[in-house]
């Protein structure tokens, strides 16, 4: 099965500062790939990099460098100076999002919100279906749509961003913190239903967490950025998925 | 408005809403960001309105069309002696174009009786002459459009023959006769210059007139009232009919005719019938009595005798203010090249006359025309004109700063305000690109908001301009007394809000698109993580 996300022998960072090398890496589709590390580490920046959010490929890369999404090369140092339509439409097409700040629009209703960002025009029947059983497995209330987005609390922005993210169409979803600001009863609900819902489409998941029990439950490739000193830190592989 | 590619990459009914949430959550709390832009708006337009109002009064008051023009009063003992002297050196300027004269004439001044309505008797009203055929350029500039008010003689302004009988009168006059342009059409004035009374046409009403004159006309029509006898103006023919002229309301023929035939029968003693009726073409007096005589009487023993009874009647008779009409043998303007001094008789203009093509040489003018005729000129009109140039100009200067200052303001408020939304809502911005909302669907939907922000308080504003302007208006037909400058609003008819709006409209364009540009380069990591 073609990967997800090839990485090869990318050095990612910020303004020439290196942050993070991949070394080979290959993530698995269809499966729920955990990144673990402490703060500070590049979590964030991989998954920046692999959701093509920031230019964050350095020229530092050894010769032979290599970023592909689901099979399709992309070269990294021609990738965003080539304009930026051809990423949008990548993760418009391809990928959906979680942040752990949901932002969510706070003048649009939770309704609009989700619409808007998916694009949806209100008339599109497989979306409202979709929507309806997101939030019956959410056990979040029909009428929640309709709320004003700085009307409702804490929790329930976190279950409507993960909604907004798993009524999209999409092939890889990257979640950043999902569960950041939830208690880990909640944690461990969402990411039950997030496995099941990812499982239930054949879809892959990318999620960066600091929870390291839930990325051992739930993660089937867990990740770990370990921080090298005054070097950029590296990836390695904590859980492997079983062989198939 | 219509903004056909503002929702382009989105559905559209996404795409509306966002922009309605997005211009609703820009417009700010209650309003308050589309109530300050109404005000800063309206306070610029006001100000731009209230400025062109001013120049214009100014203009009104100042800007006399025939300031380049200098007389000089040849008919004083000073000068009266040297006229031909004087004439000769204006005319050898004009000839050479000396000090930038551009032509070399006179006119003659006297003082008409001109009867008026509003005060029900004859008022004095100062007269300047003109040479139909010599002073072309000087009557141009008399019904110029920017002097004209009304053209009464039918398009004829240019035939020599309408000045026959035809005067041009100016605005203050029109004013103190209590008339307006539309009771003078097709209709006469009386004029007098002693016992006789004269039926003149009205061929225009101009904003103002040479020297401040209340009327002009032509050389050959003012001699002809002046000198009725000599000119054979008025027929002497014998009479066996006369009209006389009521001032009275022609509606109370019917209840009052018997009284007023009455009263006239005590007058002309000879009046075998009276036959009261309205008199149509004349605007002075609504009723005319024409009186059939039982004789036939010479012009000694009729009209000139009736007239001098009737000039001095008494009682209600001389509220009628009763005019005996004349036959009247009017002549044509003096022929080409010849003016009042070249007629048998020597008739010599009472004040001579330059004009100049440019104010520049006036000065010297002055010196030159002193060592050489010791003619003394009284140049402060035309200070005052060189003043007005200098005003008038420091004022288009403020509007023009003003409309700058206008676009400006608003510009930098506008730029604030978006600066601000967008800064605040700049992780949520990040996210629905991060889902792939398209960026030209965001800056072509945020700059149709500042737009629409600009357009409805600008509509608003001129709305509330034209309020006023209305108000101004019902005011001043109340008759209720307005400074001048009021009298000069026009919010509709004046150039510069559309200019400023335009330069509003233009400059808000351009500063939201470069600052879209700039907020939207940056990719939506950058966005969603804050980072700078």
């Amino acid at each position: 099965m073609v990967p997800a996300f090839r990485l090869r022998d990318l050095v990612l960072g910020y303004g020439g500062k290196a942050v993070l090398e991949s070394g080979t890496l290959d993530i698995p589709a269809g499966k729920v790939t955990c990144v673990i590390g402490p703060s500070g580490t590049g979590k964030s920046t991989l998954l920046e990099t692999i959701g093509l959010m920031s230019d964050t490929f350095l020229p530092a890369a050894r010769p032979g460098a290599l970023f592909a999404v689901e099979g399709e090369e992309l070269d990294p140092r021609t990738l965003w100076a080539a304009g930026r339509e051809r990423i949008a439409a990548i993760r418009r097409e391809r990928f959906s999002f979680i942040f752990q700040s949901t932002n969510l629009m706070p003048n649009f209703t939770i309704g609009e919100n989700i619409r808007v960002a998916t694009r949806g025009d209100g008339g599109d029947g497989a979306l409202e279906e979709r929507l309806a059983a997101l939030l019956d497995a959410m056990r979040l209330p029909r009428d929640v749509l309709d709320k004003p987005a700085h009307a409702v609390s804490g929790g329930q922005k976190q279950r409507i961003a993960f909604i907004r993210a798993l009524v999209k169409d999409f092939s890889i979803l990257l979640a950043d913190e999902p569960t950041g600001n939830l208690d880990p009863e909640n944690s461990v609900a969402l990411f039950s239903v997030l496995k099941e819902r990812l499982a239930e489409r054949g879809r892959t998941a990318v999620i960066v967490t600091h929870h390291l029990d839930l990325a051992e439950a739930f993660g089937d490739l867990v990740l770990a950025i370990e921080p090298r000193g005054d070097g950029p830190a590296r990836i390695a592989v904590r859980k492997a998925p079983p062989a198939p | 408005m219509n903004a056909p590619d503002s929702t382009r990459g989105m559905p559209p009914s996404a795409g509306r809403l966002f922009i309605r949430r997005e211009y609703a959550a820009i417009k700010g709390r209650r309003s308050s960001v589309f109530w300050a832009l109404y005000t800063i708006l309206l306070c610029s337009l006001l100000a731009i309105v209230l400025g062109k109002a001013a120049l214009d009064h100014l203009h009104e008051r100042m800007d006399d069309p025939f300031t380049t023009t200098v007389s000089i009063p040849a008919q004083n003992g000073r000068y009266q002696h040297r006229y031909d002297r004087i004439k000769t050196y204006l005319d050898s300027c004009a000839r050479t174009g000396a000090f930038g004269v551009e032509a070399s004439s006179g006119d003659r001044t006297t003082v008409w009786q001109v009867f008026s309505p509003a005060a029900g008797q004859n008022i004095f009203s100062y007269v300047r002459s003109f040479g139909f055929h010599h002073d072309q350029d000087l009557l141009a500039r008399i019904t110029g459009p920017d002097n004209l008010v009304a053209d009464l003689s039918g398009g004829q302004l240019d035939a020599p023959e309408s000045y026959t009988d035809g005067v041009i009168i100016g605005l203050p006059l029109l004013g103190e006769l209590g008339l307006d342009t539309a009771a003078l059409r097709g209709r006469k004035l009386l004029v007098s210059t002693g016992l006789f009374t004269f039926p003149l046409r009205v061929l225009a009403v101009t904003r103002t007139l040479p020297e401040r004159a209340r009327i002009c006309c032509d050389h050959a029509l003012l001699r002809a009232l002046e000198n009725h006898e000599r000119e054979g103006t008025i027929a002497t023919d014998n009479v066996d009919r006369v009209i006389v002229l009521l001032h009275a309301d022609s509606g109370d023929i019917r209840a009052r005719a018997g009284e007023w035939e009455a009263q006239l029968r005590g007058m002309i003693r000879e009046a075998k019938d009276i036959r009261t009726v309205a008199a149509p073409d004349m605007a002075t007096h609504g009723v005319k009595a024409e009186v059939e005589l039982d004789r036939t009487l010479t012009f000694d023993d009729g009209p000139r005798y009736y007239q001098e009874e009737l000039s001095g009647a008494h009682g209600d008779l001389a509220g009628l203010a009763p005019r005996l009409l004349l036959r009247m043998r009017f002549k044509g303007p003096d022929p080409p090249g010849a003016g009042p001094e070249d007629r048998p008789g020597r008739d010599p203009y009472t004040d001579l006359t330059v004009t100049f093509h440019h104010l520049d040489g006036i000065g010297a003018f002055q010196r030159d025309i002193f060592q050489r005729e010791q003619v003394e000129l009284d140049l402060d009109r035309i200070e005052s004109k060189k003043n007005f140039a200098v005003v008038s100009k420091l004022g288009r200067s403020l509007i023009a700063a003003l409309v700058l200052f206008a676009a400006l303001a608003i510009t930098l408020f506008l730029f604030n305000t978006l600066r601000n939304h967008l800064e605040r809502i700049q992780m949520n911005i990040g996210t629905f690109l991060a889902f792939g909302i398209p960026e030209r669907f965001l800056r072509n939907g945020y700059t149709r908001i500042v737009l629409e922000l600009v357009l409805r308080t600008a509509a608003l504003a001129m709305g509330t301009l034209l309020l006023l302007q209305g108000v101004l208006l019902v005011l001043q037909r109340s008759r209720i007394e307005l400074p001048g400058l009021f009298a000069h609003i026009d919010v509709l008819g004046n150039a510069w809000p559309y200019v400023a709006l335009a330069l509003i409209l233009g400059t808000c364009w351009l500063i939201a698109r470069y600052q879209l540009r700039r907020f939207l380069s940056r990719p939506p990591g950058d966005l969603i993580y804050a980072r700078t």
